[in-house]
């Protein structure tokens, strides 16, 4: 009968692991679930393994698998096709809105969650600092004397029998689905192969803006100061509270502050008060380009020129993966996209789902009219049409601002806007905007029943599931008092939920179809390939994506968008034109 | 480490999958079963009120003030009394009471109306006043609405409704009257004015004030 195994392993980061390297396994650990056998490899005797070194018919678990699966990549091994991780789980179980669990996300943390605390194995009173010490001396990487293997040995043994510990209490539990977390398993095995794979950049460039970013944000913010004399920032560019209330004050700006008395500087109130304030928008300006840069310094590349990071899944509510916005080129400013640049002999390719969510929406909801708008091809000028604003035959070239509007109106409803924060967006009357809205609800009635029914459905069963069974679960406070919830939670939950169904399908039949995707992006996937095959890997990616979308909706088929670059082209995001130039410039001006 | 270090010190093999990717239709939750709860609202009011002129409306095509037998009496309301309906047997004599034509309409946010077009006043027996040009523009503007998207306005000076419909040819989503429930011209006015405002006995005290009873 096959056996199941927990598994840990420890990683050096001398080879940049921590800054988009790869990593360098010293030590994989396994603990049988059920006879509590444990089997250690260290050091060079693990290196030695010719693959992987217990039955591959078993059952292996761990706790955040990437990073168990990068470590087999880096030894040659295969993985083992069964693999889940208590990761997700652990997130998919504490998924409550509103929020209950408010504890992190570690292996300790988990094992508090679910056992009440971690593995004896420790053996010291201080768990944690065990842990960060130990973890510490493995990321230094070898030599080790004997006493630090035996360190790093019991560490590595004492986070396999924690993540045992936490395996069999989550098997034991009636929400156990294991045919499900293996394939969510399969989707962090496919993450593990994307890091490798990285998205490659224009190396010297990357590497020359991350190393002057935060003089560049510098240099902008003493040009912005040099040139309007707001005195808003300090000569070191740090945002001074003060000077931005004394500007204010001078300039007879009403200004709403924050409870705790400062000014509010969010973007949204910003935005809205620079249409009243014009001498605000360079301002508001400067201040988006100094977060920018900021970011900008934190990108991740790794020395082999390739940015790779942690995509960090399942880490919203809607099961997407959240990767961080100061770390991941993709997170960040369009423009700066055009740092991507395959290396000689291979291309770039970007395959978006066109228009996912509101496919996906049709789909849910049954609504024939907004699944006919999507299949026409063009779903914001097919509304337009449907609400009378454009003639039939109506096209992106023939009625473009209108169809700007009614795009805009068509992803509001998506996010759940309102007539307020459409007003807004448009920039136009409540009005008119109560009265666009009124014409989405008009041409598409099935749709907006559908949403009552979602928030229906939702205080029935105390929680919302998408197709490919990842869950929302409802606390204990009461739903429908309006307070707690918001019914756009509720309602975008099904839509993005399956969103991330759709890229975890599609990332793990991208794996088995051997294609070297190098990131998921939202609604898109990110495949570096050789010239020589990569017209047949880009096809083929398509005909994943298309697949995946077929399984989860029933055969409906989204579309999807290609582009390809080789070189010397670097990717073009079709925006940031002027962030990219200024971008270039400022770097010429603090490098002279 | 270049590009190539990265390839030759990895040597993965990636799985194949030859024609087929591996299917996860065992683990989709049925359509509907993870979100959609049927649910439908339980109407309990109907608002009457005349369709603003700024607003587009259909009206429901089975019944309405084109028939010319469809017409209702309403006793209009008078200090803290609210107007009532008032059922047509109990309509035996002249007391004042107002004819109305009613014609159910639904906007473009969705939201169902009664609009009870003024019919004149029921002066005895099958009598009434010769209809006005607000009745008759009234009417045709709910007629024409049955099956096209029509918006009135008032012309005061001409005393009429000014008719504006969606041309011909322009396609424009029908109501999905179907999603409304029970239509029925008895249902839809028992929600416009509720039991407490209608009148279905000779002995109702409204009927026997306006008699001279007390």
């Amino acid at each position: 009968m096959a056996a199941a195994w927990a598994m840990d392993s420890e990683y050096a980061n001398t080879n940049g692991w921590e800054d988009g390297g790869l990593p360098i396994p010293h030590t994989f650990s396994f603990r049988n679930i059920e006879t509590n056998e444990v089997v250690t490899f260290l050091g060079e005797h693990l290196r030695s393994l010719p693959g992987f070194p217990l039955p591959v018919e078993d059952t292996f678990i761990a706790y955040f698998l990437p990073a168990e699966v990068g470590a087999m990549l880096a030894l040659g091994w295969e993985p083992p096709p069964r693999m889940w991780d208590l990761y997700p789980v652990f997130r998919q179980i504490t998924n409550v809105e509103p929020k209950e669990y408010v504890g992190r996300y570690g292996l300790l943390h988990a094992a508090d969650f679910f056992c009440g605390g971690p593995s004896p194995l420790y053996g010291a009173l201080d768990t944690s600092g065990f842990k960060s010490d130990s973890r510490e001396l493995a990321m230094r990487g070898e030599p080790y004397s004997s006493e630090e293997w035996e360190i790093l040995q019991r560490y590595c043994e004492a986070d396999v029998d924690t993540t045992a510990r936490i395996a069999r209490v989550v098997m034991a539990r009636k929400d156990f689905n294991q045919d499900l977390y293996l394939h969510w398993g399969r989707y962090m095995t496919a993450l593990a192969y994307e890091e490798r794979v990285g998205i490659p950049l224009d190396e010297e460039l990357a590497r020359d803006l991350k190393h002057h970013a935060s003089e560049i944000r510098l240099h902008c913010i003493r040009v912005f100061e040099g040139k309007y004399g707001y005195g808003i920032f300090d000569e070191a560019g740090r945002h001074r509270r003060k000077g931005l209330i004394d500007f204010l004050t001078r300039n007879d700006i009403p200004w709403e502050a924050t409870a705790t008395g400062a000014p509010r500087t969010d973007e949204e109130y910003l935005s809205s008060l620079s249409g009243k304030h014009p001498i605000l928008e360079p301002y508001v300006q400067v201040r988006a380009l100094a977060d920018k840069y900021k970011m900008l310094g934190g990108l991740a590349i790794g020395p082999d020129g390739r940015s790779r990071c942690l995509m960090s899944p399942f880490s919203t509510k809607t099961g997407r993966n959240a990767p961080s916005t100061k770390r991941f080129l993709f997170a960040m400013s369009k423009g700066f996209r055009r740092l991507v640049k395959p290396p000689e002999g291979y291309g770039f390719v970007q395959i978006d789902w066109a228009a996912e969510e509101l496919a996906i929406a049709a789909y849910l909801s049954g609504d024939e009219a907004l699944m006919s708008t999507y299949l026409e091809g063009d779903p914001y000028i097919g509304f337009a049409i449907r609400a009378g604003a454009a003639p039939p035959g109506a096209s992106k070239e023939t009625h473009p601002e209108i169809r700007a509007i009614y795009k805009k109106v068509v992803l509001a409803v998506g996010y759940g806007q309102t007539e307020y924060g459409l007003a807004l967006t448009l920039g136009i009357h409540r009005i008119e905007a109560r009265e666009l809205l009124a014409r989405h609800r008009a041409a598409f009635t099935r749709f907006w029943q559908w949403t009552d029914e979602v928030v229906e459905t939702a205080a029935w069963k105390r929680s919302l599931t998408t197709r490919l069974g990842w869950s929302l679960h409802l606390g204990s406070t009461d739903l429908l008092d309006g307070k707690r919830i918001k019914d756009r939670t509720l309602v975008n939950f099904p839509v993005q939920g399956t969103g991330g169904d759709l890229l975890r399908l599609a990332s793990i039949w991208a794996m088995e179809a051997g294609l070297d995707v190098g990131a998921p992006v939202h609604d898109a996937l990110l495949l570096c390939a050789p010239l020589n095959d990569i017209e047949d890997q880009t096809r083929e990616l398509e005909r994943v994506m298309a697949r995946a979308s077929m399984e989860i909706l029933d055969g409906v088929e989204l579309r999807s968008e290609t582009s390809i670059t080789v070189p010397p082209d670097r990717y073009d995001p079709e925006k940031g034109d002027e962030l990219w130039e200024s971008t270039l410039q400022a770097l010429q001006d603090v490098k002279k | 480490m270049n590009d190539d270090d990265l390839t030759n010190t990895t040597q993965i093999e990636t799985p194949q999958p030859g024609d087929t990717y591996s299917s996860v239709q065992h683990l989709l939750v049925p359509k509907g079963q993870g979100t959609a709860l049927p649910t439908q609202m339980v109407r309990t009011h109907i608002k009457v009120e005349r369709p603003a002129s700024t607003s587009w409306f259909r009206t429901y095509s089975e019944w309405g003030p084109w028939d010319d037998t469809f017409r209702i009496f309403i006793h209009e309301s008078q200090g803290d009394i609210p107007s009532q309906l008032v059922e047509p047997h109990v309509v035996a004599e002249d007391l004042g009471l107002k004819i109305k034509r009613p014609a159910l309409y639904v906007d473009r946010s969705g939201e169902l109306r009664l609009w009870l077009i003024a019919g004149g006043s029921y002066s005895g027996a099958a009598s009434r006043t010769a209809p006005s040009s607000w009745e008759t523009t009234a009417i045709q503007a709910a007629e024409i609405a049955r099956t096209a998207w029509v918006r009135i306005s008032s012309n005061k000076s001409a005393g009429i409704y000014e008719i504006h419909r969606v041309k011909e040819g322009v396609e424009v989503p029908e109501p999905d009257w179907s999603a409304f429930g029970d239509l029925d011209p008895g249902t839809i006015l028992g929600l416009a004015f509720g039991e407490d405002r209608r009148i279905a006995s000779f002995d109702h005290p409204i009927l026997r004030t306006l008699r001279g009873e007390f």
